[in-house]
């Protein structure tokens, strides 16, 4: 390199790297900021921790250099001076220079901010901390534009000798020897400030010189030309042409030879610039004047020592440093050197020395002890030394920097920066700070990594590089409105942004703002996290839970999830749909309410199942327990429902409960029907059994009987009317004939199905029989009779039909025999839509006839009503039943293909439905009773007689309803004197066989005794009776079997009567035939009995 | 003297109606057994033949079918005092379809007997 070169560097080093170092030795950025703002010289610093050196600071000349602002290039990398036509190998020999952490100069084409190229000469500086790691770079600039051009002008020039001088970087003057100037090159054309040569030559050297220069330099031109000294070196001044640096004056250091030009003598001038040089000089002094005005506030103190007399100058700062009282203390060397800690001084002894002595600088880090024994950090620096002429020091000056503050506060700067440093990188978050034209100028390593990009390589870039193309816009917006009234909005509340990786992938991102004022304007501190992944991770949450919950769901089974506490944190669907149909009208049972809660209160209304719950749950939650289930009857539904109710821990019973109720209804009511079918089934066999065994033992039974009675008949044949045995041989018939007829009962019970059955219109069959049956209600019972005309007819036997419901209105009677009540007698057609089945029944669904009879009595205990069905069973007192009645009716109606259905409970009464399946309607030929033909009737007077007086009023009844006018008397005895009052206004005498006192034949007898003519119909519960005694009386007699049926009655009456009236005289002849006819007819019915 | 014969494995049914009939000045003739009273049968031709059903042996209605197959002029009268069923029909009435003239469930009246076996031997 070079002299020219070698001073170009050395002056940009000095302006640069010298005034870093002076910078650098008060180690203070705060200075160093200061200082750099102050210089002429423009100025960037880069980041060297950053790869990509973003700039931290630019000082105001760059801004005039480049256009561009500080707040502008913060953050960003140099690259933005390039352009178009910017040297590659200039911009690569930069980026190693930064690599390496080295020095190093370039010129560079680089770009202004408008677009315009200028040649840059860059000076890079590595700044080091105390740990010898380069931190920052110092950027010098300067525009080297026209020397540039000057050297590209030169490249262009064809003369070997002038491309030469053009090559040259001094600048060449020729000066012919008129003193005018021949040649200059295009160093010299720059230095001058001129744009061409011809600007120049022609023109008179004095033309460039200042006027106090011309005379000395025309005189040392001729000098030089007369001299013949190959080369005289001297400091010039120039004056510039250009009219940016209108009189402007370079100093140039001119090394003048006389050559040959073009012929003819000439001087030679090759110059190099010291202006570059003078610059660095008055800058420093300016910064020492700047810095003397900020000595208070720099703590810096100023020190002056005159060796020769020994004396001492301090400023007002030093005083201060060194604790003395500027009135009071003189200023002294010795006071000075005695300042000093011990412990330094020798070594500021040592130093001081060699600072006098050979000039090595002074350049100290030690401590002074203040009077009252503060110690203070201090820097002594020597600054400069007068000699005299013996090389004798005579002044010695320099300062004395406290750095106590500083060391303090650099300590605790660096621990906070430390601090800062850690909590930033460290942060789970990443952190991004940004200027408000959204440069980034902070992006931790989280941040980076969020992002997918390297250490530094965000700083500097756009914040709109993270942000997806589609919000670029209207983020830019949104940041400009940010900083319009930049406050704080943190993070959550839904604030979910999509953000661009560097990959391009988008990311969902979590931001929060704050403004953060510092002395470049507001940035936004931005604090970002990546919830991408716990957004998956909710996603896929989400979509288990909803997996769960569709599962939960989907479970038919009511199903609740508590946490420890009993608290419901989720139920399902089944659950929140039963919830109000179990609540009924209270609020029913959700999530949030304490499970256990509910259940005390339930215990506290008496739910015994709730207290089960409670030790069930608690069994579970303490872990005594696996798992606990109960089953229990809802009892707030309006339909008895039955549930299953099981407590599991959830995972451990530490993390709570899972409830489940499930509705087992239907197994319980098949359980229930299941155990009822069982009941019925061994009802059923046992019935059979009975049959089988009636079946068995009737065989033997009427074998026996058949000997008992068939001798006691002949016994009694064999006795005289009046012998004593004749009474106890009745009574052995009597006994006999009531065994006789419970073993035909037996047998009718064990043998169903004989009877005919027809389609038959149970309205008109019950009404009748209820007619008929009236005379037994006594008055203290109220009849209702709810029978629905028409009924559907069913097929039946109606013999049977009839003597079920006497069967049945019986029992209801003496169940309120002796309370009173209501007799219910109702009948409906119902259509069963569901099977139901009772305890020894069960109803197939259809369509049934149902007949209820229904008593308000004393009703029955479950044990008896096990049993009512039973042969033999009776709650009849002995000797007033012959204990077949119920089961004789359910003999009945499960030959008729119905069914029998029993509630009762005692002190409410009974209820008993019979249901008999109605004929299918094309079927149904319905036939009434009596629909063949109707009930005969007539107005006749009848003379009834009946012992019984329940019977007695039956039969009055009978009679008045077929419209006849009937007498009743309830013994023979006012019969025979009613009768005889008027014999002739009866016209037909029915009368009981068997009467104490005087019987019915007598009556009978008598009667005709006064009335020959009188018709008579005999009743009797027994044939034998009627047979063996209706002969006694003669005349037209007939008889009736008990219980009196309504329709062989009036057909029996109507005949009777109707006889009479056509045979009167005859009526003895007639009676043989009917005799006849009447044995027939009874050999004919008995076996079908 | 309208002669009656009595099968029945019941000595003391036999009996009762022996002396029944006897009193009503029939002669009587007694078997145990449907077997039997085929052979007595066969021997004597009885004018009327009161049978029971249930009896050892050969049982009333076998009597009944065999005895009305041999001697299509017979008359009998079926007695029985069980209620066995053969199908919808019960004994007696399976009697009558065999060629029983009457049918009698015991226990029946004498009275009801005598009747019944008068009316028979009537025409």
């Amino acid at each position: 390199m070079d002299v020219t070169g070698n001073l170009l560097f050395g002056s940009a080093l000095l302006s640069g790297a010298a005034l870093w170092a002076f910078v650098r030795e008060r180690r203070h950025t705060f200075l160093q900021s200061r200082v750099i703002a102050a210089t002429s010289s423009s100025v960037l610093v880069t980041d060297a921790s950053v790869p990509r050196h973003p700039i931290i600071q630019a000082n105001p000349a760059f801004r005039l250099l480049t256009g561009y602002a500080e707040s502008e290039v913060l953050g960003q990398s140099t690259h933005f001076l390039n352009g178009a036509h910017t040297d590659r190998t200039a911009v690569e020999k930069i980026g190693l220079a930064l690599q390496d952490s080295r020095a190093c100069r370039v010129t560079v084409r680089h770009y202004r901010k408008n677009g315009t190229p200028f040649w840059n000469e860059v000076t890079l500086s590595p700044v080091k901390n105390r740990a010898g790691t380069v931190i920052q770079f110092i950027w010098v600039m300067n525009d080297v534009t026209q020397r540039q051009q000057a050297e590209e002008a030169l490249k262009h020039t064809h003369d070997p000798s002038h491309l030469l001088a053009e090559l040259m970087a001094e600048a060449i003057l020729v000066i012919g020897e008129d003193n005018r100037i021949v040649y200059v090159n295009a160093a010299g054309i720059r230095l001058l400030g001129a744009t061409s040569s011809e600007q120049l030559i022609g023109n008179p050297l004095a033309a460039i010189l200042p006027p106090d220069r011309q005379e000395a330099a025309r005189q040392r031109l001729q000098h030089l030309r007369g001299s013949g000294d190959p080369r005289t070196c001297y400091e010039e001044r120039f004056v510039c042409l250009d009219s940016h640096t209108l009189h402007k004056v370079v100093t140039v250091m001119v090394s003048a030879s006389p050559v040959l030009w073009k012929g003819r003598a000439a001087t030679l001038f090759s110059c190099s610039d010291l202006t570059a040089e003078q610059q660095a000089r008055s800058t420093t002094q300016r910064l020492q004047q700047q810095l003397t005005s900020t000595e208070t506030a720099a703590h810096l103190g100023s020190w002056e020592w005159h060796p020769g007399d020994n004396t001492a100058h301090w400023s007002k700062e030093l005083y201060r440093i060194l604790g003395q009282e500027q009135d009071t203390s003189h200023a002294s060397h010795d006071r000075f050197l005695s300042s000093f800690h011990p412990d330094d001084r020798d070594r500021l002894h040592m130093a001081l020395a060699q600072y006098l002595e050979n000039g090595t600088p002074l350049d100290l880090s030690c401590r002074i002890v203040q009077p009252n024994g503060t110690v203070r950090h201090v820097h002594c620096l020597g600054e400069a030394i007068v000699r005299d002429d013996p090389n004798q020091p005579i002044r010695v000056s320099g300062t004395l920097q406290d750095l106590t503050p500083h060391v303090m506060m650099e300590q605790i700067a660096h621990d906070r920066d430390e601090q800062f440093r850690m909590v930033v990188e460290s942060a789970p978050n990443g952190i991004l700070l940004t200027s408000e034209d959204g440069t980034i100028t902070l992006a931790n390593a989280t941040l980076e990594k969020i992002f997918g990009y390297g250490h530094g390589e965000l700083i500097g870039h756009s914040v709109d590089i993270l942000v997806p193309d589609e919000f670029k816009s209207s983020h830019t917006d949104q940041r400009r409105s940010f900083f319009s009234s930049p406050v704080s909005r943190p993070m959550g509340a839904g604030r979910e942004f999509l953000a661009r990786r560097k990959d391009g992938t988008e990311i969902s991102v979590e931001i929060g703002l704050a403004p953060l004022r510092t002395s470049t304007g507001v940035h936004v501190l931005a604090t970002i996290v990546d919830i991408s992944a716990r957004k998956a991770l909710d996603e896929l949450l989400r979509e288990k839970d909803d997996l769960n919950q569709a599962v939960l769901d989907s479970l038919t089974a009511e199903v609740a999830v508590l946490d420890q506490a009993g608290q419901i944190t989720a139920v399902n669907k089944a659950w929140r749909q039963f919830a109000p149909i179990a609540a009924g009208e209270a609020a029913p049972i959700s999530p949030g309410q304490n499970y256990l809660s509910i259940c005390r209160t339930a215990v506290q209304q008496g739910d015994a199942s709730a207290q089960e719950a409670i030790e069930g749950i608690e069994a579970v939650r303490t872990g005594k327990h696996d798992r606990f289930s109960m089953e229990y009857a809802c009892p707030t539904t309006d339909q008895s429902r039955w549930f299953a109710m099981t407590v599991m821990p959830l995972r451990g019973p530490q993390e709570g409960l899972v409830i489940t109720h499930e509705d087992i209804s239907s197994r319980k009511r098949a359980e229930q029907e299941r155990e009822q079918l069982l009941v019925q089934t061994q009802h059923l066999q046992k019935m059979e059994a009975i049959g089988t065994l009636a079946g068995g033992i009737a065989h033997e039974f009427n074998n026996s009987l058949t000997a008992v009675l068939g001798f006691s008949e002949l016994a009694l044949k064999a006795l005289s009317k009046d012998h004593k045995v004749r009474r106890h041989l009745d009574q052995i018939i009597a006994a006999g004939r009531k065994s006789r007829d419970l073993v035909h009962q037996l047998l009718t019970f064990s043998q169903q199905g004989r009877h005919l059955k027809r389609p038959l219109s149970l309205h008109i069959l019950i009404k009748e029989s209820l007619k008929l049956l009236r005379p037994l209600v006594p008055s203290w019972v109220h009849v209702n009779e709810r029978i629905h005309v028409p009924t559907p007819p069913v097929s039946a036997d109606s013999s049977q039909m009839h003597q079920m419901l006497l069967n049945l209105v019986e029992n209801a009677l003496r169940a309120m025999q002796k309370t009173g009540g209501t007799l219910t007698v109702a009948l409906e057609e119902v259509q069963v839509a569901q099977l139901r089945v009772g305890p020894q029944a069960r109803l197939e669904p259809g369509a049934y006839a149902r007949l209820m009879v229904q008593d308000t009595g004393e009703g029955m205990p479950s044990d008896i009503q096990e049993r009512i069905f039973d042969p033999f069973f009776t709650t009849k007192d002995l000797g007033t039943g012959r204990g077949m009645g119920l089961a004789v009716v359910h003999g009945i109606i499960t030959a008729h293909g119905g069914t029998i259905f029993v509630d009762s409970a005692p002190g409410t009464g009974t209820t008993v439905e019979v249901y008999l399946p109605i004929i299918p309607t094309q079927n149904a030929t319905a036939v009434s009773p009596n629909a063949e033909e109707p009930l005969p009737q007539g107005h006749e007077c009848v003379l009834f007689v009946d012992d019984e007086e329940s019977l007695a009023r039956f039969g009055g009844e009978m009679l008045e309803s077929l419209g006849y006018y009937a007498v009743v008397r309830m013994s023979a005895s006012e019969a025979l004197q009613a009768f005889r009052m008027a014999p002739q206004r009866f016209d037909l005498l029915i009368t009981d066989v068997t009467m104490p006192n005087m019987s019915g034949i007598t009556l009978a007898k008598d009667c005709r005794l006064l009335r020959p003519d009188l018709p008579i119909i005999l009743c009797s519960g027994s044939e034998h009776t009627l047979s063996a005694e209706a002969k006694q009386v003669q005349g037209l007699t007939k008889y009736v079997l008990k219980p009196l049926m309504l329709q062989d009655v009036a057909r029996t009456i109507r005949q009777v009567l109707d006889q009479a009236a056509s045979e009167a005289p005859s009526a003895h002849q007639r009676y043989r035939e009917l005799a006849r006819e009447l044995v027939e007819e009874h050999d004919a019915i008995s076996p079908s009995r | 003297m309208p002669s009656v014969l009595v099968v029945d494995d019941e000595d003391q049914i036999r009996q009762l109606i022996r002396e029944t009939l006897e009193q009503a000045g029939y002669d009587v003739q007694e078997a145990s057994n449907g077997k039997q009273g085929l052979e007595r049968y066969r021997t004597k031709p009885a004018d009327l033949v009161i049978m029971d059903i249930l009896m050892p042996d050969q049982d009333g209605l076998e009597s009944i079918m065999t005895l009305r197959r041999e001697f299509p002029a017979s008359r009998v009268i079926a007695i029985t005092g069980g209620s066995d069923m053969i199908g919808i029909l019960n004994f007696l009435d399976v009697a009558k379809m065999l060629g029983a003239r009457r049918t009698l469930q015991k226990p029946f009246d004498m009275q009801t007997l005598l009747d019944a076996a008068q009316s028979e031997l009537s025409h």
